[in-house]
């Protein structure tokens, strides 16, 4: 522990690899506690992200969340890390449909985490590359709005812009996906 | 960085959205996009999109959900389990799957065989079906699916057999068949029956919700039946405080179907009014179809919010429930399903089944139906068209609540250890208030006392308890003596000061030389400032007592035994209910060995038990000790004896709260009878029967011989106690909530006003105890008369409070804490909270959850987020609410929350929590700051839904005009809050007035081009 207070503060002293080194703890983290859930959680029972990544937050920063600059890093690798897990996990799920049949397989801690159906994350994430190239500062906050569980506002402050400009994004961002998205699907 | 062309294409398609779509629209991208064909075709391709996106990426994705099969294979047809023989998958569930199988020997049949999801101990679920299968196979009931068999199977997870039942949930059969609430009531009675049924055999269910309900035809005619009995119990884990981050969901049945009682303990304390709840909860949904508690809140929220929300939240009637059923589909659907709309449910519904079901779910156990089958009886009354039990909870119960929170509390069971001391304070009182100094006559009376209850403590050591007595009494009438007449004139002398003054001449060795008489003060100094309320004082005397008795008499002398029965009796009213009990078992096994069953010391200790099971509400076992204390003492002691009339109230006050309001009303009138006729009619047992007489006819909506009692009460105390003796406001609380409840407004006020009165007199006496200050400064802060309220006035004598108590009364450092609030020193506010909410987790009858949530809106409003995450889980909420916009936005936690209330047409909460949140947003933002406004103007919204129209409108004008004179306010604000104007015009009959309100908002709108401006800093 103490890790990644560490690893913030190295990253706010300007050391580059230090985020790195944050992402893979916590994403480690969140697996770590997803796989918790997975092997304690009594039936009938949901948790949602918003709760997984705060408890991550709790946990990793003790003493130290609640000030502002940590959270800041700490949400952006949260919202990245998040992004992945699910998204690995959207591919592994998608072979294993594609391979058909009814192959046992081996679980994994996102088996814990439901999808919505109306989403397919693999190609939001394609989206999501393609509007990086674009504006990263835009694919940032849908990350973090999405993934973290952040609400606009909150997401806007992490990237350090203010709730109007955030809101402006958000719903040009969002606009901006959904179209890219059902152009796959409609080739009208 | 973004690519410049990608930036003017954000910036076109934001100023384009803003526009009307159409004319302003196209004229302004024509200008826009002049030169830039490509610019306009993606414009206009992202605001199509922007028109279908819906809420597109707005939830967030991820959930986790634990019900998932998680590869484990499923059993094969054919497969053996046991002497089982699986036939086929019938059902999955969150707990494992459920197989139709093949029994073969001892009888071939076809039963359910449910298998358990691997995690559980398969072995403790074994061995506590084992420990309860003997009950199960006593019941039978055309309405409950027997359990059969349990066993494991060879991977290790159990089973179990039931008898197989091809039916579906109670509520898809409803909804299919389009039952009206008529047939949909019928069909619930018999499975309140059947759940009777399996009380009476010992058995609770512990987990009844739809999917265990299962309705089956049989000849044509749907028979329900109950599935399950006994699972919950051997699969279940206790419910135990887990810490703060593993705490998620280690839970045992369905959360919006359980019962707070079971929320909260989980384990040995759950009776059958938990399924009482569940019943409740599923006559609720079959009337609503939703549960009182919304699902989705429960699912969603940590651990303990859960809890908070299942012990707290109070659920709306089922009519008012039925007309917040918004979009169209939901009320279709609802009308498909019961073959009548909302609206017309709501009418079939309002009155008495709204209160049938009120009483039915009611959070504490104690008021609602005693048992399944009281429940059915009233349903079917209804579906006879008698009258009902249940009546309208509201007035009365909020008002109870009030009241709840004066510590003074209702005085129901206090009556043996009091009845003594009180004897005994009194006439101490008596005797010094009345001549302010002593009189040599009234000394020797209380000497007398002294001495006859002493003597009837020990009858068979008469002559050397006597020599002993007067020891005693010389001591305290030397102590009397010693206070100095002429010193005394001109102020009152307190009972405290002549106490303080005996331990002085104690703790200086007077009495060093006759431990024995040491014993005997100690006891009568502690019961007396017992009698006083100071708790703490008392405790050391007592223990000392205690002590010195056991060291030089040993662990089974009467007397040593007797210092037990007295401390237990003070660690009982100090709330220490656990400890009071193991003590007083010990205690009364001794007695019963030593002294016998029939000796009054033995009895003494069992009602002192009783008393012990009533505090945390094990009034099924206080009623059958004091049943059979009151048995024995009949035969031994005879009907006329003090005691035995004080059993006899005991009995009927405990059968009034286990809702046995017949065989109460005998036991209390009875023991009235003989109180007046033995004791006289200036005797505390009178007061206190007559008051719990009082207590069951409100219970029984005879509210004007309530009123009557109360009242007679009220002059009797003020009689006997003297009109500033703390006692006297319990029949004045229990008047004041059956005035409220009578509504008459009139008569209230008055007696509000005489009871601060009342409170100040005391509070301001010299050597005026805690509780009584305690009770003077709550008045001031929380007062329902507010130009009576003065937190100034308070926040010293809470102080006093306090400091008087030892800082021990997790109440009294609550009060403090808000009175450090009101007088605007929050850090002391939250130190003290601080110490509260220690003391309450110390033990106590305390509402832990209530203390909590108050500190974490006290860190809330000092922006320590941090801390108030860690207080609990709700504050953890807190912070996810708020941790990214303090400084921004403050109490938006609130907002959300008010605006669920007001969907639920509840304004009046949705008021104070917007109050709440206005007075947190006063001290973060700077005046003027239009997010004041936007506050203001919902909390207007919300008072116009109480129908405070005239008020609504200072508000909501105020507000609007605040956000015109600010340009930072964002645009869509300020139409929200002309539209609530608009509507509360509307609302008020003032149509002129909304349309002309409605003008200026289109007038606003018109010319409005620019993008809002940023509103953040």
């Amino acid at each position: 522990m103490g890790g990644v207070t560490q690893f913030i503060k190295e990253l706010r002293d300007g050391d580059e690899r230090a985020a790195d080194r944050l992402l893979s703890a916590v994403y480690d983290e969140l697996r770590r506690l997803a796989a918790g859930k997975l092997a304690r959680e009594r039936p009938g029972q949901t948790l949602q992200a918003t709760a997984l990544v705060h408890e991550a937050y709790l946990r990793l920063l003790g003493a130290e969340a609640g000030h502002w600059e940590n959270s800041v890093h700490f949400f952006a690798a949260a919202a990245e890390a998040m992004r992945r897990i699910l998204v690995d996990s959207a591919r592994r799920k998608g072979r294993v449909k594609h391979g058909g049949g009814l192959h046992k397989r081996e679980l994994d801690e996102a088996d814990a985490i439901v999808m919505p159906d109306s989403i397919d994350l693999i190609a939001l994430d394609e989206a999501l590359e393609k509007l990086a190239r674009r504006d990263k500062a835009k694919a940032d906050l849908v990350i973090l709005r999405y993934f973290a569980g952040l609400s606009v506002e909150q997401a806007g402050r992490v990237l350090g812009i203010s709730r109007a400009t955030a809101d402006r994004h958000w719903t040009f961002a969002r606009t901006w996906l959904y179209n890219e998205i059902s152009k796959g699907d409609d080739p009208a | 960085m973004a690519s410049v062309w990608h930036e003017k294409l954000e910036e076109v398609f934001s100023v384009a959205l803003a526009k009307r779509p159409g004319g302003d629209r196209t004229t302004y991208l024509s200008s826009a996009c002049a030169d830039d064909a490509e610019l306009r075709t993606q414009v206009e391709g992202l605001l199509g999109a922007h028109d279908r996106v819906g809420s597109f990426l707005d939830v967030p994705p991820v959930d986790f959900d634990a019900t998932r099969e998680r590869g484990e294979p499923p059993e094969s047809v054919g497969a053996r389990i046991g002497r089982y023989k699986i036939l086929q998958e019938i059902g999955e569930g969150g707990f494992g799957s459920v197989y139709m199988a093949e029994q073969q020997e001892p009888v071939r049949r076809k039963v359910a065989l449910k298998i358990i999801k691997l995690g559980m101990d398969t072995k403790q679920v074994i061995a506590r079906f084992e420990a309860e299968r003997q009950a199960l196979a006593l019941m039978d009931h055309a309405n409950i699916a027997a359990v059969l068999d349990a066993g494991a199977t060879d991977t290790g997870r159990p089973y179990f057999v039931m008898e197989l039942v091809k039916g579906v949930a109670i509520t898809e059969y409803c909804d299919k068949s389009a039952l009206t609430t008529r047939e949909r009531l019928e069909l619930f009675l018999p499975i309140c029956h059947a759940v009777q049924h399996a009380h009476q055999k010992g058995i609770i269910h512990r987990d009844l919700k739809p999917s265990n309900v299962l309705v089956t035809m049989h000849d044509e005619k749907p028979v329900p039946k109950v599935i399950d009995f006994g699972i919950a119990k051997a699969t279940g884990q206790r419910l135990t405080e887990k810490t703060l981050f593993t705490g998620f969901r280690e839970f045992l049945g369905t959360p919006q179907y359980m019962s707070p009682d079971q929320a909260d303990t989980g384990g040995p304390d759950v009776d059958t009014r938990a399924d009482v709840y569940s019943l409740g909860v599923l006559v609720y949904e079959l009337l609503t179809g939703t549960t009182p508690l919304d699902a989705e809140d429960l699912r969603g929220a940590p651990f303990e919010e859960m809890r908070r929300i299942i012990r707290e939240t109070e659920p709306a009637k089922p009519s008012a429930r039925l007309l917040t059923i918004t979009g169209t589909h939901d009320r279709a659907a609802f009308t498909r399903a019961h073959r009548a709309d909302g609206a017309t449910i709501a009418r079939q519904i309002r009155g008495d089944l709204d209160w049938i079901v009120m009483k039915a779910i009611e959070k504490d156990r104690t008021r609602r139906y005693a048992t399944a089958k009281d429940l059915a009886d009233d349903i079917d009354r209804h579906l006879r068209h008698e009258p009902v039990v249940a009546g309208p909870p509201s007035a009365v119960y909020n008002f109870s609540k009030f009241v709840r929170r004066h510590r003074v509390g209702v005085f129901v069971g206090s009556i043996t250890a009091v009845a003594l001391l009180v004897g005994l304070t009194v006439a101490t009182l008596g005797l010094i208030e009345a001549n302010r100094a002593r009189d040599a006559a009234e000394a020797a009376r209380a000497n007398e006392r002294v001495q006859r209850t002493r003597a009837e403590a020990g009858a068979d050591e008469a002559r050397q308890q006597a020599a002993k007595s007067a020891t005693v009494g010389g001591f305290l009438q030397e102590m009397l003596a010693s206070v100095d007449p002429s010193r005394a004139r001109g102020r009152e002398v307190s009972v405290r000061y002549i106490l303080d003054e005996a331990v002085k001449r104690i703790a200086e060795g007077t009495l060093a030389q006759q431990p024995e008489v040491e014993a005997t003060v100690r006891t009568t100094l502690g019961e007396t400032y017992q009698a006083l309320a100071l708790y703490a004082a008392a405790e050391e005397h007592l223990r000392a007592a205690q002590t010195i008795r056991s060291r030089l008499l040993g662990d089974e002398h009467p007397d040593t035994l007797r210092s037990n029965r007295a401390l237990a009796g003070l660690l009982r009213v100090r709330g220490r209910f656990a400890e009071a009990e193991s003590l007083l078992r010990r205690t009364a096994e001794t007695q019963r060995r030593i002294l016998g069953d029939d000796h009054p010391d033995t009895l003494t200790t069992m009602t002192e038990l009783a008393l012990a099971l009533w505090g945390p509400g094990r009034y099924a076992e206080a009623e059958a000790i004091h049943r059979q204390t009151l048995g024995t003492q009949l035969r031994v002691l005879g009907e006329e004896h003090g005691d035995t009339i004080e059993s006899m109230g005991n009995l009927g006050a405990v059968c009034r709260a286990l809702g046995k309001s017949a065989e109460a009303e005998t036991h209390l009138r009875r023991a009235l009878d003989l109180c007046m006729r033995v004791l006289g009619q200036e005797h505390p047992c009178t007061a206190e029967i007559m008051n719990n007489l009082g207590l069951l006819l409100e219970q029984q909506r005879d509210l004007e011989n309530a009123e009557n009692l109360f009242r007679r009460t009220y002059d009797l105390t003020r009689r006997i106690l003297g009109p500033d003796h703390p006692n006297t406001l319990i029949p004045m609380n229990n008047l004041l909530r059956v005035l409220h409840a009578r509504n008459e407004t009139n008569a209230i006020h008055p007696v509000v006003a005489e009871r601060m009165d009342h409170l100040r007199r005391i509070a301001e006496r010299p050597g005026a105890n805690a509780l009584a200050v305690h009770a003077y400064a709550w008045e001031l802060l929380h007062c329902e008369s507010g130009n009576l309220q003065d937190p100034r006035t308070a926040l010293p004598l809470a102080s006093r409070a306090v400091e008087m108590d030892g800082a021990t009364d997790a109440t009294m450092l609550e009060t403090l804490a808000t009175a450090f609030e009101r007088t605007g020193d929050l850090d002391s506010a939250i130190e003290t909270q601080r110490t509260a909410l220690e003391r309450a987790r110390a033990g106590g009858p305390y509402n832990r959850a209530a203390i909590e949530s108050k500190l974490v809106d006290y860190l809330l409003s000092k922006r320590d987020l941090i801390g108030a995450a860690g207080v609990s889980w709700a504050g953890l909420g807190a912070l996810l609410e708020d941790s990214l916009l303090i400084g921004q936005i403050p109490g938006a936690s609130l907002v959300t929350s008010a605006e669920a209330l007001t969907e639920q047409a509840r304004y009046d909460e949705a008021a104070s929590a917007l109050r709440g949140c206005l007075a947190m947003r006063q001290k973060a933002l700077p005046e003027g700051h239009w997010l004041l406004a936007d506050t203001i103007s919902r909390l207007g919204a919300a008072v116009a839904g109480t129908g405070a129209y005239a008020e609504a409108e200072a508000l909501l004008l105020d507000a609007h005009a605040a956000m015109e004179v600010n340009h930072r306010t964002p645009a869509e604000r300020k139409r929200q809050a002309a539209e609530r104007l608009v509507e509360l015009y509307e609302a008020w009959g003032k149509p002129d007035r909304a349309s002309e309100q409605r003008l200026r908002i289109n007038a606003a709108a018109a010319p409005s081009e620019s993008i809002p401006p940023d509103a953040g800093d």
